[in-house]
This record gives structure tokens, C-alpha cells and sequence, in this order.
């Protein structure tokens, strides 16, 4: 019998061929499993040949499909946005904070620079580490780059750039081109080490925070120009994944021009299945807390479900709807299962 | 009419005109309570119901909740001298290492048009925040959300430690969030779940024992 890679699984996928079992990956991401001997967290979060190491570690353990580097990363925007840097999950988060208030005076826009990006920390430690995993990873590399509306979001603050659209649409524009074009430069530095799947990260597009119209307005014109731009520039397959229920957008998210799409734990399987038609690969959908709080009973079943409901053409891989919070035996539990329960017949 | 016609400028997020309505209703001799209970939340929960049907979504809310808020202060000195009844105090906070806040804000501010005095703690609260702020706050209900899967587990944490023991255990506790279930609130021990903002009210009314 032929021993096929994560790799080759995945590609099977977008291809709409078959390997002998349906593809199965979770994101589980730096923080989540647990610490490497001899590499410490900060080494991890600042130096991007550990932070390889780290994740290949990781991968060995759980064996996804997938491996995923996930450059969503605050302490990035605010490196655009010409912030200065901190390197811990304290700074990253206390960074957040202060990149918000940036834009509370929108003429701090005006002193913004792209370039900083380019010289800064963050996007040469993720170029550093993605090169690092392309080399040795047999599964495929999937990075999550932040999308426009979300890094306009961390920017502006989700409350805030919602009243913009009403009271200042002219300042949205701008700076969703901006933040366009932060998602187009880092999405192209990052698919040019090799990685096999750009995800563009957009949690803020979804229904749970924007209506239909808000995102048809607002953010999928973005999303579509910087989709296009990626598959223009790059052979990575470009995905999408928006957080939450993205149930009256489905046929919106497909038509960005994006090969695959993940999809939530909210969010209906089954819909997206019959909206979608086989036109991208679906991504999805094990609810992450039943990681943390459910039973094996519950992953067996979830993974029965997602499986049975969407794997039958091909074109699709199961997935933890989002990032997964819970336990690395809970994750290799679920992988376990899913290789033995999607075996084609 | 004109209270109508606030009410309907609060459905539709016009802040302008329910200003100008207010002050209008003020100088025409309208009872403050009237316009708080009539117009304002009255308006507030019928676009809390349209939430709850999926006949609009969170930025209709939050816009309407906008326009709440400026009726407040057009009525607010008023509403002081009046003494209206605030309410019972409640705690809110996004959980630690989560920095969402647009579904907690929106909470507040629901409370708030219920006539809940309202204490928000912020984005990034770690459990000893909460403990602290029950401390000094002395609220009757905490409120926490968390948007992200991997700040699930602080989420965890605080309902846990609010729980474990006097003087705090007594205090309710309601949980919300995009990623988050009855399900996980039951197993980590909160009082509550809402999945929205219109919702959440609601919930807080019945823990509370304040619905009809």
C-alpha cells in the first residue's frame, strides 16, 4: 500500500483526486503544545528558526495533514503601522491595546509606513521560520496571513471603524488600503519561501460581527484584491478563513476568487456544502471546545459528521473550525480517528 | 407621536434626530420616564427582538445602542434630577489574553438601556481583575466573553475562581461569545449563557429574578 504524505493528502484535495483517506489536519499553534525541551517560549516567539523547530515538533507529535504557522500576529500590524515592538504574549497584547488608540487621532494615519514592515522584526522572523519548516515538513505548510477588514479593525478597534463606515467612509477606504496592502506584502513575502497554502485570516468579516452588507461593502472588495494579487504572484493555493457564522455569505466568501475555504464551528457544514458545489475546498468544521471540554464520544462524533456531510467528491479536509484551545491528546485523538474513520472504501 | 418617533430614530441608529427629538419632548413637557422607558428602551428591545430573528445584525445593534447613548445624555441631567432608578451593578469583562470587545461593549450597553448600572472592566481581564473588581464593586452578576478558542480556558479560570468560595461564590456569573456554547458554559460551572447581546438581557433579568 502506498504511504502517502500529509502533503500529497492535502493536494489531493485541490485537485479533487483521491489519496486512500480523506485529508485531516488541526491548527495547533504556538502556546498550545506544550513546552520543547531545551527551547524556551521567548526563544519560540522571537527567533524564527526555533519557532520552526517548535512547530515540527509539534507536527511529529499530533501528525496533521497540516502544518500551521500562524502569522496572525498584532505585534506585525503595529510594526506597519510604525509601532515600537515588544517580543512576549504581554507585549503582543499590550501592543494591541496601544495600536488601537493610534487611530483614535486619524491624523496619526498620515504618518504611517509600509516599509516598516520590511525592516521591522516580526515578518523576517516568519519568513525565517517558513523556510526553515518548507524545508523539512512533509506535511503541507499553511500560514495564516491577517486579512484587510481585520487588520483595519486591530488598527482602528471593531466598534470604532464600524461607526466609520457611517461617519467617515472616506477614512475607510483609506484604510483598508492600506491595510490591503499589509495582507498583499505579507502574504507575498511569505508564499515566496514555498509554503503550500496561504490563509487569509479575517475573524472580524464574519456575521458574528459585520452584516452581509457591511462585508459586501466594506471588506470583500478588499479580500478580493488581495486574493487576486496572491494568486497572481505566488503558487501557493490561496484559502480564506473567517471566524464565527459566515452562514449568509457563504456564496460572498466563495466568489473572493479563493481556492479553498475554512469554515467555523458555527457555521453550517451542510450549507456550505450545497452552496458551494465543489467550486473550493472546504476546510472544517470540529466545533475548538470540544477540544478543550468534550468527550472522545463527542470527537468521534464531530468527526463522523464533518466527514460523512462533505468528503464524499473529494475537495474537502476535515478540521478544527478554528484554533484549537484544548489538549495535544485530544488532538491526536481526533487526527487518530480521522485517519481510520475517512479510509475510502 | 414624538415618542414614536424617538423610538423609531433609536431603531434606525439616527442619532441626530433623536437628539433634537428629545430636547423637543423636554421643552414640550414629556415625562422623563416616559421617554427613558417609552422611547429609548422600548426601541432598544424591540431592535434586541429583530437581533434575536436574524432580521438585522451587529452593526444595526451597535448603531442603535450609539443613538441610546446620545438620547441618555440629551436626557441626562435631567434623568439625575429625576432620580431614576439605575439599578443593580454588574461587572463585565473580555477574558485574559483576548482583546475582542465588540460583543461585551454591545452587552454593556443593552444593560445599560435596561437601566443596569454597568462597570466594564475592558479586554485582557485576568481572574484576579474580576476578583478585584467584585471586591470593590460589589456587583450582583459578572458578565465575561471571549471570542478566541484559545482564551476559552481563561474564560474557565474566572468563572472557577469566582466560584470556589465565599465571599464571591454567591455572585451570578454569564458567559458569552462567537465561539461559545450552553454546553461549555454548563461544564465550567456559569450561571448563564447568551448568545447575543438581546439575549443576554434577558438572561440576566431571569438570574436575577427581575422578569415579570
Amino acid at each position: 500500500m502506498t504511504e502517502y504524505s500529509g502533503k500529497e493528502h492535502i493536494e489531493a484535495a485541490f485537485k479533487r483526486t483521491f489519496t486512500d483517506r480523506v485529508p485531516s489536519r488541526i491548527w495547533y499553534s504556538v502556546g498550545e503544545g506544550g513546552e520543547m525541551p531545551g527551547v524556551s517560549r521567548k526563544e519560540v516567539r522571537t527567533q524564527g528558526d526555533k519557532y520552526a523547530q517548535y512547530i515540527l515538533w509539534v507536527q511529529e507529535k499530533v501528525c496533521s495533514d497540516t502544518v500551521t504557522v500562524a502569522a496572525f500576529d498584532v505585534a506585525m500590524i503595529s510594526e506597519f503601522a510604525g509601532s515600537e515592538l515588544g517580543i512576549s504574549l504581554r507585549d503582543v497584547i499590550d501592543l494591541a491595546r496601544k495600536g488601537i488608540p493610534l487611530l483614535k487621532d486619524k491624523t496619526l494615519f498620515t504618518r504611517f509606513n509600509p516599509s516598516d514592515l520590511i525592516q521591522g522584526q516580526r515578518l523576517p522572523y516568519y519568513v525565517e521560520a517558513c523556510n526553515h519548516i518548507v524545508k523539512s515538513s512533509k506535511a503541507a505548510v499553511d500560514v495564516i496571513v491577517t486579512g484587510p477588514w481585520t487588520v483595519a479593525t486591530v488598527l482602528r478597534g471593531e466598534v470604532d471603524l464600524m461607526y466609520d463606515t457611517k461617519d467617515d467612509p472616506e477614512f475607510v477606504h483609506k484604510l483598508l488600503r492600506f491595510s490591503t496592502e499589509y495582507t498583499k506584502a505579507v502574504g507575498l513575502s511569505i508564499a515566496r519561501t514555498g509554503v503550500d497554502m496561504i490563509t487569509l485570516g479575517d475573524p472580524s468579516s464574519g456575521c458574528s460581527v459585520v452584516s452581509p452588507k457591511m462585508f459586501r461593502e466594506w471588506s470583500k472588495p478588499y479580500l478580493v484584491e488581495a486574493v487576486s494579487f496572491l494568486k497572481e504572484y505566488t503558487d501557493a493555493k490561496i484559502c480564506l478563513h473567517v471566524c464565527g457564522k459566515i452562514d449568509e455569505i457563504m456564496d460572498d466568501l466563495i466568489t473572493t476568487g479563493v481556492e479553498g475555504i475554512s469554515i467555523d464551528g458555527p457555521s453550517s457544514l451542510e450549507k456550505m456544502v450545497d452552496i458551494n458545489q465543489g467550486r473550493v475546498v472546504i476546510l472544517g468544521n470540529i466545533p475548538t471546545e470540544i477540544f478543550l471540554e468534550g468527550s472522545k464520544e463527542q470527537l468521534e462524533q464531530q468527526v463522523r459528521y464533518c466527514i460523512d456531510t462533505a468528503a464524499a467528491k473529494s475537495g474537502f479536509v476535515l478540521s478544527s473550525g478554528c484554533a484549537v484551545p484544548g489538549t495535544e491528546e485530544n488532538v491526536v485523538f481526533a487526527l487518530q480517528y480521522a485517519r481510520e474513520y475517512g479510509k475510502y472504501k | 407621536m414624538i415618542i414614536k418617533e424617538i423610538k423609531a430614530g433609536v431603531i434606525n441608529g439616527d442619532e441626530e434626530m433623536v437628539s433634537d427629538l428629545i430636547k423637543r419632548a423636554l421643552v414640550e413637557g414629556y415625562n422623563v420616564k416616559d421617554i427613558l422607558h417609552n422611547a429609548l428602551i422600548s426601541g432598544m428591545t424591540e431592535i434586541g427582538e429583530m437581533f434575536q430573528k436574524n432580521e438585522i445584525f451587529l452593526p444595526e445593534m451597535l448603531f442603535a445602542a450609539r443613538t441610546m447613548q446620545e438620547g441618555m445624555k440629551a436626557l441626562g441631567p435631567i434623568l439625575v434630577s429625576s432620580k431614576v432608578n439605575l439599578g443593580e451593578k454588574i461587572i463585565l469583562g473580555t477574558v485574559k489574553n483576548d482583546v475582542h470587545d465588540i460583543g461585551k461593549n454591545l452587552v454593556g450597553m443593552m444593560l445599560k438601556g435596561a437601566g443596569f448600572e454597568v462597570v466594564d472592566l475592558g479586554i485582557d481581564v485576568s481572574p484576579e481583575k474580576f476578583l478585584d473588581a467584585i471586591k470593590t464593586h460589589n456587583p450582583v452578576l459578572v458578565g465575561m466573553s471571549s471570542l478566541l478558542g484559545t482564551t476559552m480556558q481563561y474564560m474557565k479560570d474566572t468563572v472557577h475562581a469566582i466560584k470556589a468560595e465565599k465571599p464571591t461564590s454567591h455572585i451570578k456569573v454569564i458567559v458569552g461569545g462567537a465561539i461559545i456554547t450552553q454546553e461549555f458554559a454548563d461544564k465550567i460551572g456559569a450561571d448563564g449563557f447568551a448568545p447575543d447581546a438581546a439575549s443576554a438581557v434577558v438572561k440576566v433579568k431571569e438570574l436575577l429574578g427581575l422578569n415579570k
